[in-house]
C-alpha cells in the first residue's frame, strides 16, 4: 500500500487516578493504552475494535492529540506530532477530524446548524462571520444527505440520525485528510446505522478520506472497513485484513468476539457454538505482567501468565498470541 | 450616497419595528411575563422622570401633617399615600426612592455577577492551580464577615451611592463564582464542548460561546434573587447610617425608618415594602419568560403547542 497517511509506535497513555496510601505515595496510574502500533495507509479504513474500557477511544483522541501520550509516535504524513502543543495542534485540526458517537450531546442545542457546521470554518479565518458561509454550510448539508432548510434549525429538531450527518458535516467542513470516527453509529437505531455507514462509505470515495474506525462491534466494521485491529485492555491482540480476521481469526479474543456476531440465517446460526468469554478484565491501574487476556482464555498456558505476547506476524496476520500456531493447527484444544 | 445609506437607514428601521413587533407579541402570549415586562417599563419611567411626577418635594417636612394615613385608609387626598414622621409624602418619597434602589440594584447585580461569572469560568475551565488559587479566594472571602467589610469601607471612604454599590458588588460576587464554576465543570466535559476544542476553537470562544450560554438559565435565577437581596442590604446600610444619606432616600432605607411606627403607622413600612415586593415579583415573571425565550428547546416547544392548538 501507499505511504501511511498515520503512523503510530508503541503509543502508551496513561492517566492519573490519585496517589496511593494515606500521605500520598506513589502516583497510581491508568493504563488506558499500553504499547500500540500500526499505521494507516491514504484512502484506507482501519476497523478498531474493542469492548467498552479497551483503550480503542483514547487511542483515536492520542492520534488527535486530545489527550498526550505518555510513550510512543505519533505520526502525521510522516511527521513527528507526539509533542506538538497548542497552536501547533489547532492547524493540525484542519487535517485530521472526529465524529462523536452520542449525536445528542455532540451538537451545541444552542446553536443553529449554520452555527455548527460553519464554526471550524471561522475559528481557522476561512472566513470572517459565520453568514459567510451559508452556500458552503447548504453544499456540506447536501452532500451529507441533509435538506437546504435545515441550516437555520436548532438540533433538538432532528432526529438522531439526522444529528449524526450534521456532526459529519462539521468535520467535513476543514476538509480533513483523516477522519477518527469514535463508534459513529453506536448510539443510532440499528436501521439507521447502515444508512450512516453507508453514507461514510460514499464520502471516503468521494472526497478521498482515510478513516480509523472505532466500533464495539464486528458487524459494523465489516461492510467498511479495509483492515481491522482489534484491542482488548490496552493492548492490540491482532490486525490483519478484514476477511482474514472474519474467516481465519487467530488470537482467541477475537474468536469469542466472532461468535458473538449474529449470523442472518437461522439453521447457520443454531449449529454454530458460541464461546463465552468467563473472567473479569485485568485492572488497568494494575496490570498483570502476562498476556492481559490470560484471565479469561480458554487456551490458556502457564507461559500466559508469566510472559506479555508480542505483536507478531503469522500466516500474514498480526496476532499477539504465543499460542497462535497451536491454536490454528487445533494442537492445543479450548477447556 | 446620500440615498444609499438613506435606504439602508429605513430597511434597518423596518427591521427594528418588526423585531420590537414581535418581541411584544411574543411576550403577549406569556400574561405573567408581560404584565412584569409593563410594571418595570413603569418603574423605570416613574424612576426617571421622578421629580415631574412626584406630587411634592420628597424631602420638604411639613410637621402638621405627620403620620396622616393614606387616602384609601382615611386619610385625604392631599396626601394619597399618607405622610411619615416628620410630615414627608410617603408618595413623592416611594417615586424618588425608586430611583435609588432600582439603580443600587441593578448596578450591583451587574458588577458583581460579571466580575464573579467571569471568575468562576476561569476557575472551572481552567482548572488545576487557577481554580485553587480563585476558589480559596471565594472561600476566604464568603467566610468574612460582609457586613463588617461594608462598614469598614463605607467608614473609610464616606457613605454614597456609588460607595454602596462598589460595596454590595464586592460583597456579592462570591456566589456568582460558586455557582458559575459548578455548572462549567458539569458543561465542560459535555460533548459538545470537546467537538468546538477539537475543531480548534479557541479557550476563549469555547467558554463565551459554548460554555456561557449554557449557564443563562441558572445565573438568571441567580440574579434576580441576588437583586431582591441586594435591595434590602442597601436597605440595611441605610439603616445603620452608612448607606444612602438624608435628604436622598430609598424604599431601604424607608423601610427602615418606618420601623419605630410599625403599630400605629402601618403604611411606613408596608407602602415601601410592597414596592420591593412588586418590583422583586416583576422581575421574576419577565425573568422566567426570557429564560424560557433563550432556550431554543423550549422555544420550539411551545411553537409545536402552539401550532398543535390550530
Amino acid at each position: 500500500m501507499s505511504e501511511p497517511i498515520i503512523s503510530v509506535d508503541g503509543l502508551s497513555v496513561r492517566f492519573p487516578v490519585g496517589r496511593s496510601g494515606f500521605w500520598g505515595g506513589k502516583q497510581r496510574l491508568l493504563h488506558a493504552v499500553d504499547g500500540v502500533s500500526f499505521d494507516v495507509a491514504r484512502g484506507e479504513v482501519l476497523g478498531l475494535v474493542g469492548e467498552s474500557g479497551s483503550g480503542k477511544s483514547t487511542t483515536g483522541r492520542a492520534i488527535l492529540r486530545r489527550v498526550d501520550a505518555s510513550e510512543g509516535t505519533i505520526r502525521f504524513k510522516g511527521e513527528d506530532i507526539t509533542h506538538k502543543t497548542g497552536e501547533e495542534v489547532r492547524r493540525l485540526r484542519r487535517h485530521m477530524q472526529l465524529v462523536f458517537q452520542d449525536p445528542y450531546g455532540s451538537l451545541n442545542p444552542r446553536q443553529s446548524v449554520l452555527e455548527i457546521v460553519a464554526e471550524p470554518l471561522l475559528v481557522h479565518g476561512m472566513i470572517d462571520r459565520i453568514s459567510d458561509a451559508r452556500d458552503q454550510v447548504v453544499e456540506f448539508l447536501d452532500l451529507v444527505g441533509m435538506p437546504p432548510d435545515a441550516v437555520d434549525r436548532h438540533p433538538h429538531a432532528f432526529s438522531g440520525g439526522q444529528r449524526q450527518r450534521i456532526g459529519i458535516a462539521r468535520a467535513l467542513a476543514l476538509r480533513p485528510d483523516f477522519i477518527v470516527a469514535d463508534e459513529p453509529v453506536s448510539a443510532l437505531d440499528v436501521s439507521i446505522q447502515a444508512q450512516i455507514v453507508n453514507l461514510m462509505q460514499e464520502l471516503k470515495d468521494e472526497l478521498g478520506l482515510t478513516y480509523l474506525f472505532i466500533a464495539h462491534d464486528l458487524s459494523v466494521v465489516r461492510h467498511i472497513s479495509n483492515r481491522i485491529a482489534i484491542m482488548y485492555a490496552g493492548r492490540l491482540v491482532e490486525i490483519a485484513d478484514r476477511d482474514a480476521v472474519y474467516e481465519t481469526p487467530m488470537h482467541p479474543y477475537t474468536k469469542a468476539l466472532l461468535s458473538a456476531v449474529p449470523i442472518p440465517d437461522p439453521a447457520v446460526e443454531k449449529q454454530r457454538q458460541r464461546i463465552v468469554v468467563q473472567g473479569e478484565i485485568p485492572d488497568p491501574v494494575d496490570p498483570p505482567p502476562g498476556c492481559r487476556f490470560a484471565s479469561r482464555c480458554a487456551y490458556r498456558q502457564d507461559r500466559c501468565v508469566e510472559e506479555s505476547p508480542e505483536l507478531r506476524d503469522v500466516d500474514g496476520q498480526q496476532v499477539a498470541c504465543h499460542f497462535a500456531e497451536q491454536i490454528a493447527a487445533g494442537d492445543l484444544v479450548a477447556r | 450616497m446620500a440615498s444609499v445609506s438613506d435606504v439602508g437607514l429605513t430597511i434597518g428601521r423596518t427591521a427594528n419595528k418588526s423585531r420590537t413587533r414581535s418581541f411584544l407579541g411574543e411576550l403577549w402570549q406569556d400574561k405573567a411575563g408581560f404584565i412584569g415586562f409593563a410594571f418595570l417599563v413603569i418603574l423605570l419611567v416613574v424612576a426617571t422622570l421622578a421629580p415631574l411626577i412626584a406630587p411634592y418635594d420628597p424631602a420638604s417636612q411639613s410637621l402638621v401633617d405627620r403620620l396622616q394615613p393614606p387616602a384609601f385608609a382615611g386619610g385625604t387626598s392631599a396626601h394619597l399615600l399618607g405622610t411619615d414622621n416628620l410630615g414627608r409624602d410617603v408618595l413623592s418619597r416611594i417615586i424618588h426612592g425608586a430611583r435609588v434602589s432600582m439603580l443600587v440594584g441593578v448596578a450591583v447585580v451587574f458588577l458583581s455577577g460579571t466580575f464573579g461569572v467571569v471568575m468562576g469560568l476561569v476557575a472551572g475551565y481552567k482548572g488545576g492551580r487557577t481554580d485553587s488559587i480563585i476558589m480559596r479566594v471565594v472561600d476566604t472571602q464568603v467566610a468574612f464577615p460582609g457586613l463588617l467589610l461594608a462598614l469598614v469601607i463605607l467608614t473609610v471612604v464616606g457613605p454614597s451611592v456609588p460607595t454602596v454599590i462598589l460595596v454590595l458588588a464586592i460583597n456579592g460576587w462570591m456566589v456568582y463564582a460558586r455557582v458559575t464554576r459548578g455548572t462549567v465543570l458539569s458543561v465542560r466535559e459535555s460533548e459538545y464542548v470537546e467537538a468546538a476544542e477539537i475543531v480548534g476553537a479557541r479557550p476563549r470562544r469555547i467558554i463565551f460561546k459554548h460554555i456561557l450560554p449554557n449557564l443563562s438559565a441558572p445565573l438568571l435565577t441567580l440574579g434576580i434573587l441576588e437583586f431582591a437581596r441586594i435591595v434590602l442590604a442597601e436597605a440595611a446600610l441605610s439603616f445603620l447610617g452608612l448607606g444612602v444619606q438624608p435628604p436622598q432616600t430609598s424604599w431601604g432605607l424607608d423601610v427602615a425608618t418606618g420601623r419605630d411606627y410599625i403599630f400605629n403607622s402601618w403604611w411606613l413600612v408596608t407602602i415601601p415594602g410592597v414596592a420591593i415586593a412588586l418590583t422583586v415579583l416583576s422581575v421574576n415573571m419577565f425573568a422566567s419568560w426570557l429564560r424560557i425565550q433563550a432556550d431554543p428547546l423550549e422555544r420550539e416547544k411551545r411553537f409545536a403547542a402552539g401550532q398543535g392548538a390550530v
